[in-house]
């Protein structure tokens, strides 16, 4: 009688989907909850978490289509709409940094972690897009572990002796940069007198953008370049607050990489033939060695935000998602004291509301994505994760 | 073996409307419906499978318990089919898609095949929602954006009616057109698409190359769809020896 009983409710059960608790509200699909705010910085904690918003078109080219994947740049250009998620992280991070500026404080530093594909670079965006309406300077670095993956210009570095210059990558970022801080660069000027090499210098007070342009038109320096205007960063010389945006910042504490390099000299074991090659190490790159001096804490008036991601670990941390074991001893220590932000997983209404908008603007064109067990199947199988969710929206 | 023919002579003129041109299909009939000549042994035994009824959502659920069935009902002594090793009761779960993954699959890689084929729907997706947003409004509506759907049409046109088979008589090797199964046609046409889609070296990955050409399929256009009328039209050339089939 018992069994019987249990029975019965179990076939009750099985008649309503068993993921039905991570999507919110039965019924089908429902309009996406959208807000007008399209300004980052306006965004609050009591009003907009949760809600989908479209980013401005300045906003978008200049920094927070860089912080995005290319499928999701794409997906964007093949609906022709935009529309991004206002989560918790990004709201918290921008309250701390509304007021921090300005003050004599060191660097504030944040790391987001969180699943590979939760946000964390999204979240980025966001506050980057924040800071850059309030007027500071953006330093943003999307692409580092690709640097130490695939290099191919590797040469001798002049002004830091013992390491090794990425023109290419170099002349790129310095591109990047420019385009990003557009408004904000013709009023910068450097302090100290820049010498490139024997012969050639450029004068204290020049703008910035000479800087630039000088280091575009010789790409053997342009490595030099970074480092001359961090160091101007890092002076106090930029009279606006500076935001430093660090996509996975655990390849700065690389041992190994994808680059081999024959110039380092190494005494060769029994029986080993030359030319012997290893590894470029992170340390030994100046473009990152640069980056890194920016995420330490002794330099005022900014603040530094980067993200620990299992997508930048090396082959033994593959699986890893923590900070402390991305980052390892070493780096663990070199950032300590930071601010960790998780990136959680999206909650049901997050979930609902995404799957609402995905079905709004026709990317899930499948009958079975509007059923209530559809949505329940997409949330089961991207579990909360928003990447996944966004690959196998691809399918429905 | 009458009735099989017949069969197969409905079959044809059932489906006029699937492969684009009602002469085919009138041709293709009138070279069934040549008797074949049969060479088999009289004594040959022909095994047959036993016409189990496909597992439907009525059947017991083999994952909930049971005991709240009565003894006495047929669902518990009704024989069935079991279902299929890679068949999921999902309500996006389409077979054609399913089996059109089975025939990709290398070294038993399934899973890693899976991810290929969410990016292929997602690149149809992108390429037919591109189209339609170039397109002038009145077309806008013809354009099929649904990758299941695509994917149906595509395999539908890529479908033989008639093969060729080879048959060795009297020290000639002779090209003989023969009807197929509803399966082995689905299967020419994955195996059509297949070979579409395969680009030589590094240039492109699968994903793209494929959902190009079950785009081009859909729209009866493309090489998968060249191959079929390639093979139609073969078949058509040696229809005088339709009668050396052996069925």
């Amino acid at each position: 009688l018992l069994s019987r009983s249990i029975a019965n409710w179990l076939l009750r059960r099985r008649q309503l989907s068993p993921f039905g608790a991570c999507v919110n509200r039965r019924g089908g699909a429902s309009a996406a909850l959208l807000t007008d705010e399209s300004a980052p910085e306006r965004h609050s904690l009591d009003r907009h978490v949760g809600l989908l918003y479209r980013p401005e078109e300045a906003d978008w080219q200049a920094v927070t289509r860089h912080f995005c994947r290319p499928e999701l740049v794409r997906l964007f250009d093949t609906l022709g709409q935009r529309a991004l998620m206002v989560r918790r992280p990004a709201l918290e991070i921008g309250e701390r940094l509304a007021g921090h500026a300005g003050d004599g404080r060191p660097c504030l530093r944040f790391v987001l972690y969180g699943r590979r594909g939760s946000g964390k670079s999204l979240q980025m965006g966001h506050v980057a897009a924040a800071c850059r309406r309030r007027g500071w300077l953006l330093v943003t670095v999307h692409n580092a572990h690709l640097w130490m993956r695939h290099s191919r210009e590797l040469h001798e570095s002049a002004h830091r002796p013992g390491m090794f210059d990425t023109a290419g990558y170099g002349c790129i970022w310095l591109r990047h940069f420019y385009a990003m801080n557009q408004e904000i660069l013709p009023g910068l000027r450097v302090t100290k007198e820049l010498s490139w090499n024997a012969k050639e210098s450029t004068p204290a007070g020049s703008s910035w953008k000479e800087v630039i342009d000088y280091a575009l038109a010789r790409p053997r320096y342009s490595c030099a370049a970074v480092q001359f205007l961090i160091d101007e960063i890092k002076l106090g010389s930029v009279p606006m607050p500076t935001l430093v945006c660090f996509e996975v910042a655990n390849c700065l504490w690389w041992h190994r990489s994808g680059i081999k390099n024959d110039a380092i000299r190494r005494t060769p074991l029994q029986g080993e033939e030359p030319p012997w090659r290893a590894d470029i190490t992170a340390k030994q790159l100046t473009l990152l060695d640069a980056f890194k001096q920016l995420l330490d804490s002794d330099w005022n008036n900014g603040a530094a935000v980067m993200s620990v991601s299992p997508q930048g670990a090396l082959f033994d941390r593959l699986r890893e998602w923590m900070p402390r074991k991305l980052l390892g001893d070493e780096g663990f220590a070199y950032l300590d004291p930071f601010v960790p932000v998780y990136v959680e997983p999206y909650g049901p209404a997050e979930m609902s509301n995404m799957l609402n908008w995905y079905t709004e603007s026709g990317w899930l064109t499948s009958e079975a994505a509007a059923t209530d067990a559809g949505r329940a199947e997409l949330a089961f199988l991207s579990d909360g994760n928003a990447g996944e969710l966004l690959r196998i929206a691809g399918e429905w | 073996m009458s009735q099989l023919l017949l069969g197969y002579a409905s079959r044809l003129l059932g489906c006029q409307s699937r492969s684009g041109s009602a002469a085919t299909t009138a041709a293709a009939a009138a070279i069934l419906s040549q008797q074949p000549v049969r060479h088999k042994s009289p004594l040959q035994k022909v095994r047959k499978r036993g016409p189990f009824p496909e597992w439907t959502k009525t059947d017991p659920d083999p994952h909930l318990f049971t005991r709240h069935i009565p003894k006495t009902d047929e669902r518990r002594t009704k024989a069935v089919r079991p279902p299929g090793k890679y068949q999921i009761f999902s309500v996006h779960y389409d077979p054609i898609v399913n089996s059109f993954a089975g025939h990709f699959v290398k070294c038993g890689q399934r899973d890693k095949l899976r991810d290929v084929f969410t990016q292929m729907m997602a690149e149809i997706k992108h390429i037919q929602m591109a189209r339609r947003n170039a397109a002038p409004p009145e077309e806008k509506a013809s354009i099929e954006v649904d990758p299941t759907r695509v994917i149906h049409k595509a395999v539908e046109n890529c479908s033989p009616l008639l093969i060729i088979k080879h048959v060795f008589r009297g020290g000639f090797l002779y090209k003989v057109p023969c009807p197929l199964r509803e399966s082995e046609s689905q299967m020419r046409a994955f195996k059509f698409l297949r070979i579409a889609s395969n680009v030589r070296g590094t240039k492109e990955h699968l994903y793209r190359s494929l959902a190009r050409e079950l785009v081009n399929a859909s729209n009866n256009e493309g090489k998968a769809v060249h191959a079929k009328l390639q093979l139609h039209k073969t078949c058509e050339e040696n229809r005088a020896y339709a009668n050396y089939r052996i069925t």
